[in-house]
């Protein structure tokens, strides 16, 4: 590993949600690592478990993914749905020897700038302890 | 001529070796489950040499399942062509006659109206070693092809069973001899020939259709019943025709960024249900039969007439791995029957 | 077996089905499938333990579909299928005529002993048939019994660094060939994800990461839904154990939303609803 290599993390958020709490960590001036790429979702149902598999693909070394608390999904049952596919998206990853500990889900609401913040953070913090997702990109093979 | 032999430990010290050596690409029997499959080795690769016949032919090889073609990157100059991994020397074991006899029939459609030197020039560099056969079932049928469990066609270096443990070497092609030469001392041992190792004979895979009588049948009979009868249970997978010798289309894909990217030549089946989907929407051959249909016209028609020769070596490949139970014999000996009905 | 021959013939003398599929034999141990449309075709049905093709896989097949009634062989795991087909809207049940056999077992893929998924079977009975053919057998496992997979302990038991090397490993003699979504009854998409290209979510080289995100993606859609019949890793000519996959989300489902595919045409599958307190453990 590189002396100045820092993870890049790709971070799937809904639209109502933790993209606005995004918004309000920001505007409160709460600090958070800038190894986050934010992509912006209607809905964290609306979050395709192959969209982990395509950031992994693409070089991410960890995979974010947030919505609305239970109870709180602007189209009420999205975040209720996306929950079921991600426990079955985590379990398939975990049985094909994924490194499960680089797809972290969480709920955040748009008040939650504090926890925003936080969270990635942390999750910044124990990928520069696992380092770069070497396993992964090396599948990425262009000959045989 | 010298008489060279090799035993089966010699023969794995062999291509350990070579598979050690990272200018090279080695392919050799590995064994998983119950099945055999010819496999790119490293130097710790298990070889299996108790098999009878390998699920993938040694097909893939030479013709690889996907290999890039081109690679760029853009600049703010323009665009600069990227370098193409280099086509190493390789050595494929392994394969039975039916497998090497597939050789001049890829090189002639590779080297057809586009000379594909990614394919031409792997086969300038490959050595093939073939294994004679000692072992035949229900799916075998070479002989119907002109094939034989002995062929030499195709291959650098046939080996004959000679001994439980070894195999007498017989060279067939400059490279071949080249091959033992630069290895000699892998061929050196005596074996002397032991009683009782099974060999087959041509005689042992009974001739069973006319491929003349065959394609004269296909060329009048496109709209025959007997097609949806007979390949009905298809279900349109390309299982039958990844493992065949001979089959040999391909797809061209791009895996780009904004800044650059990799073009793959990449294994393609007309079995597949999209293969003909047209842009439209309509797909010309919409049904699993008339796909399958597509296959045999063109191994036992389509193709002789371009190359003068059945684009099929009687491997029995596909009817093995077809868990549908479409069965290539079966179909071409009905289609026979057929058309010696309609002869007289 | 008289009884099937009769029952088909029936069948199709009345024009009541328009096609009948079927087993016939294939050599002395093996059986493939039979399409019938005639009485003479009709004579050569057969059931018996080598009888391991899930022919409802055909019911998805655009001309079958374009026929007025299908009647269809089907054991008790194969009617598990159909059940998932019709809960999804797959089928109109009106146009299927099924043949339901009992069945105590089915001999393994390559031909020897016990097939390993009859070991877990609830259904040696059919559960939804329009006609019952054979002898009753005896069901061992209670149908509320959660169904436990052996095989899958090793692969739970290892490490996740073993996992991966394992499954790498595995994946390699992926060849892309696709026999396992053909002949899955409840991979039935018009399109496979994997023949999209704009965008194209799945590589389509034979290379790893193009082999492992094509078999994460299949494994992903039939969550909830594969009833186990064991015909993907079976055609598979790789010989990768898909079903280890697929029974490891069978676990999940199972012990996450109490789910078993394919019993009940009535009930939602897991992934079509939710509960408000479905497990979230593993979310921060
Ligand atoms: S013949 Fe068999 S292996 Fe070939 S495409 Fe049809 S089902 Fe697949
Ligand atoms: S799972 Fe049950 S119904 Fe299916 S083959 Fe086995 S015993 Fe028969
Ligand atoms: S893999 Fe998914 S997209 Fe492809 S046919 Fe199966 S269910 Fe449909
Ligand atoms: S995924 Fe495999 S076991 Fe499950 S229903 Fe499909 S073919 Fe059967
Ligand atoms: S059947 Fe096996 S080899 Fe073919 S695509 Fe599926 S997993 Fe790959």
């Amino acid at each position: 590993m590189s002396e100045n290599w820092e993870p890049k993390i790709i971070t799937f958020v809904c639209n109502w949600c933790t993209y606005a709490g995004a918004d309000l960590a920001g505007t409160s001036r709460f600090k958070y690592a800038s190894n986050i790429r934010i992509i912006k979702t209607p809905c964290s149902g609306r979050i395709d478990p192959m969209f982990i598999v395509s950031a992994f693909e693409k070089g991410a070394d960890a995979v974010l993914i947030s919505g609305c608390h239970p109870g709180d999904c602007h189209y009420n049952e999205g975040n209720y749905n996306a929950r079921r596919k991600f426990t079955m998206m985590k379990r398939l990853l975990d049985t094909l020897g994924v490194d499960t500990r680089r797809v972290v889900f969480a709920w955040c609401s748009a008040s939650e700038g504090i926890k925003f913040s936080r969270l990635v953070n942390e999750v910044t913090e124990s990928i520069k302890k696992l380092g770069p997702y070497t396993d992964y990109h090396s599948l990425n093979q262009e000959e045989r | 001529m010298a008489e060279y032999y090799i035993t089966q430990s010699k023969m794995t010290a062999l291509l350990k070796e070579l598979a050690s050596d990272s200018g090279m690409e080695v392919f050799g029997p590995v064994k998983k489950g119950n099945d055999v499959f010819i496999s790119k080795m490293d130097g710790k690769t298990e070889l299996c040499l108790d098999y009878f016949i390998s699920v993938n032919s040694i097909k893939e090889a030479i013709f690889p399942r996907f290999e890039p073609i081109l690679k760029y990157k853009l600049r703010s100059e323009g665009v600069e062509l990227a370098e193409l991994p280099p086509i190493k020397p390789l050595v494929v074991f392994g394969g039975h006659p039916c497998d090497a006899a597939s050789i001049p029939l890829m090189k002639d459609l590779f080297s057809w109206d586009y000379k594909d030197h990614f394919y031409l020039q792997r086969l300038e560099k490959v050595v093939i070693i073939t294994l004679a056969c000692v072992e035949k079932d229900e799916n075998c049928f070479c002989t119907s092809l002109g094939g034989s469990p002995h062929g030499e066609t195709g291959s650098d270096i046939l080996l004959e069973r000679v001994s439980k443990d070894g195999w007498q070497a017989k060279i067939v092609s400059e490279k071949g001899k080249k091959f033992i030469e630069t290895h000699l001392d892998f061929f050196r041992d005596t074996i002397t020939p032991e009683k009782g190792i099974p060999k087959l004979q041509d005689k042992d895979i009974p001739v069973m259709f006319q491929s003349d009588r065959v394609k004269k049948w296909i060329e009048k009979n496109f709209d025959h019943p007997l097609w949806e009868e007979v390949a009905s249970n298809c279900w349109s997978c390309a299982a039958c025709t990844y493992v065949c010798p001979t089959c040999h289309c391909f797809d061209i894909t791009d895996d780009a960024t904004m800044w650059e990217g990799v073009r793959t030549k990449n294994w393609d089946a007309c079995t597949l249900p999209f293969f003909t989907k047209h842009a439209s929407g309509h797909n010309p051959r919409s049904q699993s039969y008339e796909r399958y249909r597509q296959r045999i016209s063109h191994k036992y028609s389509y193709y002789i007439d371009l190359f003068n020769h059945v684009s099929c070596t009687g491997c029995g490949r596909c009817s093995r791995v077809c868990k549908a139970g479409v069965n290539i014999l079966d179909i071409v000996k009905r289609i026979d029957e057929e058309s010696k009905k309609g002869e007289k | 077996m008289q009884e099937l021959v009769k029952k088909a013939k029936e069948l199709i003398e009345s024009k009541e089905v328009d096609l009948l599929i079927g087993y016939q034999s294939d050599g002395e141990k093996g059986a493939k499938p039979l399409f019938v449309k005639n009485t003479q075709q009709a004579e050569k049905l057969i059931f018996n333990q080598y009888c391991l093709n899930n022919l409802v896989t055909y019911l998805k097949r655009p001309d079958v579909k374009a026929l007025k009634k299908v009647a269809v062989v089907a054991k008790g795991c194969d009617i598990r299928s159909f059940v998932m087909l019709l809960s999804e809207n797959q089928v109109s049940r009106d146009a299927i005529f099924i043949i339901g056999m009992t069945c105590d077992h089915v001999v393994s893929p390559d031909g020897t002993g016990e097939n390993e998924k009859c070991t877990t079977c609830k259904v040696h009975n059919p559960h939804l048939a329009d006609v019952v053919l054979g002898a009753p057998v005896p069901e061992k496992i209670a149908k509320d019994k959660p169904v436990h997979y052996a095989q899958l302990e090793k692969l739970n038991a290892m490490s996740q660094e073993e996992r991966w090397a394992f499954w790498q490993e595995e994946l390699s003699r992926c060849i892309r060939c696709y026999a396992c979504r053909q002949a899955c009854p409840l991979c039935y998409c018009e399109r496979c994800i994997v023949d999209f290209n704009t965008p194209q979510w799945i590589d389509t080289r034979s290379n790893p990461r193009g082999n492992f995100a094509w078999n994460i993606v299949r494994a992903l859609h039939l969550a909830g839904r594969c009833i186990n019949c064991g015909e993907c890793e079976r055609v598979c000519p790789a010989n990768i154990p898909l079903m280890l996959l697929n029974q490891s989300l069978q676990e999940e489902a199972q012990e996450k939303f109490a789910w078993e595919a394919g019993y009940d045409p009535e009930s939602q599958p897991p992934l079509t609803t939710f509960r408000k307190e479905d497990d979230e453990d593993f979310i921060r």
